[in-house]
């Protein structure tokens, strides 16, 4: 691709969310120049978290970016779009992201890909983007048209996350503070009783479902996910009874998750949940009811008990792992 | 406070999918059920709920021909006062973001003190549309609320969101465009009379001349080049014995074949 593609980096702790590494090692794949645009935050912070990821960085310093307000994101984004006029403009598919790029698209007149799981360039020097349809149930090939840049957020791990291994010089920018303004006011924020849940970035995913019978049974399925290393998910079912908080739901009405491992317990494989998950590289299905619908959309299945298999495989688990 | 949610008819989720060979831009066949997008009734029954509590209208907005009218209907069955279509031809051929321009048009209009949509539509769950027509409106956004109501302590609503493992409080100034998550609302049933009433409920129709719209606005910015059928998993291994047995086999084929261990 001629020209820069630029990828909007989410900060995370002291690092960079991994699904903004995953669009940064597709940035680079695409020929053209990849560079990190990093909103918010303390530039030296910025600098030094997302230098190691790209060959360039933009570090975008302002205050009224620390709180991470879509509208805020977009107008200062737009601003430096229209100066320094990427090929293409690529973000994770967070709720974040999601949010600015819509924004983007409006109110720039470009094109936009959400969420997409396969990412290459037209002859024609445009992105050619793939994403899921109807719950992954089929997929487009969508192409662009009309004004650059090209816009795309692309799904968490639909691509491999590049090793830290670059030292991208940075460059710092300000910006034009008068078109800025805040209008969604961060009032607090409270912790989940469910503690904090990051199904999105999660290598391994634990799920159980009705089979658990009750809120106590996810102990089993939270110490299978420790044993793990992994993230505790719920079928509706659990949500809807309460044992679990929303953000653990997968689905069409919760999250939508590609992990590299998704162990199902006790979960009947509704379509409804399998939308949420059908990404999965390798799917593990429990069940006690041999034909249960899980069994037809899993690499391995095991029929029978999960209150035995659960506390089994956590030990097993363990030890391979020589804990 | 007067309230537009906007609504979309979907495929049902169970609906049949299937992708013809070759997978040109009309390989895609979808089976003739459709719904009403499920986070689009979430926004409509918390829009109804504020109805209650703060009075004012509610008007369920969509754009599209054909079945996006039932979308409409299913919205009266709900309780909204109005029900407002934009048809024109020019929407045949167009993308989300020609249809967000479309809606925030319509939004002019009617001028209400709230938007409310869905987070993601059922079909193309792109989470595009609230936060594009909260921009063309010029409108802040409230992504994925699960909690919202006034603002105690200024004009304004108070909304809850959970982003980055935390529960985020956020007050917004009207007017505001927020995008319902799963837990804002629980949409009710309809009872049935009110279904047969709403079909005959009076539908208020705009074309794009009717909102000022040049049709060229409507040109598409993507385009569909194909479909495909998602990648087949291989058939299930089903593992056997006994709890301990079946645990050691399945890691080592998690650990040597899939190689997802460790
Ligand atoms: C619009 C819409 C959206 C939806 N969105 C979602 C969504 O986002 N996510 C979602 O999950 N669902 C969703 N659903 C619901 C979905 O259709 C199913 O009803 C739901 O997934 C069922 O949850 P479950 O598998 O936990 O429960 P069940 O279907 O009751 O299955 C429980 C399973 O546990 C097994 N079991 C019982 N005891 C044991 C045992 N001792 N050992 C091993 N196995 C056992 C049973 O054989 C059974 O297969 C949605 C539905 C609709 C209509």
């Amino acid at each position: 691709m001629n020209g820069e593609i630029w990828v909007v980096v989410e900060r995370k702790e002291d690092g960079v969310r991994r699904v903004c590494r995953e669009a940064l090692g597709r940035a680079a794949a695409l020929g053209g120049e990849a560079v990190a645009v990093v909103p918010g935050g303390d530039p030296d912070e910025a600098a030094a978290a997302v230098a190691p990821y790209a060959k360039r960085v933009l570090a975008v310093a302002h205050p009224l970016l620390d709180d991470g307000d879509a509208e805020t994101w977009a107008a200062v984004l737009a601003e430096l779009i229209a100066v320094r006029r990427p090929a293409a403009v690529l973000g994770g598919a967070t709720a974040r992201c999601r949010g600015v790029f819509a924004r983007l698209s409006a109110r720039l007149g470009c094109g936009y890909a959400a969420d997409v799981t396969g990412l290459d360039v037209t002859p024609g020097g445009r992105l050619r983007a793939v994403r899921p349809v109807l719950g992954g149930r089929a997929y487009a090939t969508l192409e662009f048209r009309g004004p650059t840049p090209d816009l795309a957020t692309v799904r968490p791990g639909a691509f491999p996350a590049p090793a830290a291994g670059l030292a991208g010089t940075v460059e710092r920018v300000t910006p034009a503070t008068g078109a800025l303004t805040a209008r969604v006011r961060f009032a607090g924020r409270l912790p989940l009783e469910a503690g904090p849940v990051d199904l999105a970035e999660a290598d391994v995913i634990v799920a159980g479902g009705r089979g658990l019978r009750g809120p106590e049974g996810f102990r089993l399925v939270e110490d299978l996910a420790a044993a793990f290393g992994a993230a505790v998910g719920a079928s509706r079912a659990c949500v809807d009874a309460g044992w679990r908080d929303h953000s653990c739901q997968v689905g069409k009405s919760g999250r939508t998750v590609s992990p590299k491992l998704y162990v199902a317990l006790g979960i009947s494989g509704a379509v409804h949940h399998r939308m949420g998950m059908d990404s999965a590289r390798t799917v593990v299905a429990i069940n006690n009811d041999p034909n249960a619908p899980f069994f037809k959309h899993a690499d391995y299945g095991i029929a029978g008990d999960l209150f035995e298999l659960a506390p089994a495989l956590a030990a097993e688990v363990r030890k391979a792992k020589g804990e | 406070m007067n309230i537009v949610v906007l609504v979309k008819q979907v495929p049902d989720p169970e609906a049949r999918v299937t992708v013809k060979e070759g997978g040109g831009p009309d390989a895609l066949q979808v089976e003739d059920r459709w719904v009403t997008s499920y986070f689009d009734e979430i926004a409509l029954e918390k829009a109804l709920l504020l109805r209650g509590s703060l009075g004012g209208a509610v008007i369920a907005l969509t754009a599209g021909g054909g079945k996006a009218a039932d979308a409409l209907r299913r919205a009266v069955a709900f309780g909204a006062d109005r029900a407002v279509q934009v048809d024109d031809p020019a929407l045949g051929h167009t993308d989300a973001l020609g249809v967000a321009r479309v809606l925030s048009a319509a939004v002019r209009r009617l001028a209400p003190d709230l938007v409310l949509a869905g987070r993601a539509a059922g079909d193309d769950e792109a989470g595009f549309v609230g936060g594009a027509v909260a921009e063309l409106l010029g409108w802040p956004h409230i992504e994925e609320a699960v909690e919202l109501d006034v603002a105690e302590c200024c004009p304004g609503l108070r909304a809850t969101r959970v982003a980055d493992g935390a529960k985020e409080i956020l007050d917004v100034a009207l007017p505001a465009v927020v995008t319902a998550q799963k837990g804002l609302a629980v949409p009710r049933v309809p009872q049935v009379t009110n279904v047969m009433k709403a079909m005959r409920a009076k539908i208020e129709k705009l074309d794009l001349a009717a909102l000022g719209l040049a049709p060229e606005r409507l040109a598409p910015t993507v385009a569909v080049a194909g479909y495909q059928a998602p990648p087949a998993r291989p058939p299930v291994k089903m593992i056997a014995g006994t709890a301990p047995e079946a645990a050691r086999t399945l890691v080592g084929l998690l650990r040597d074949e899939a190689k997802v261990l460790g």
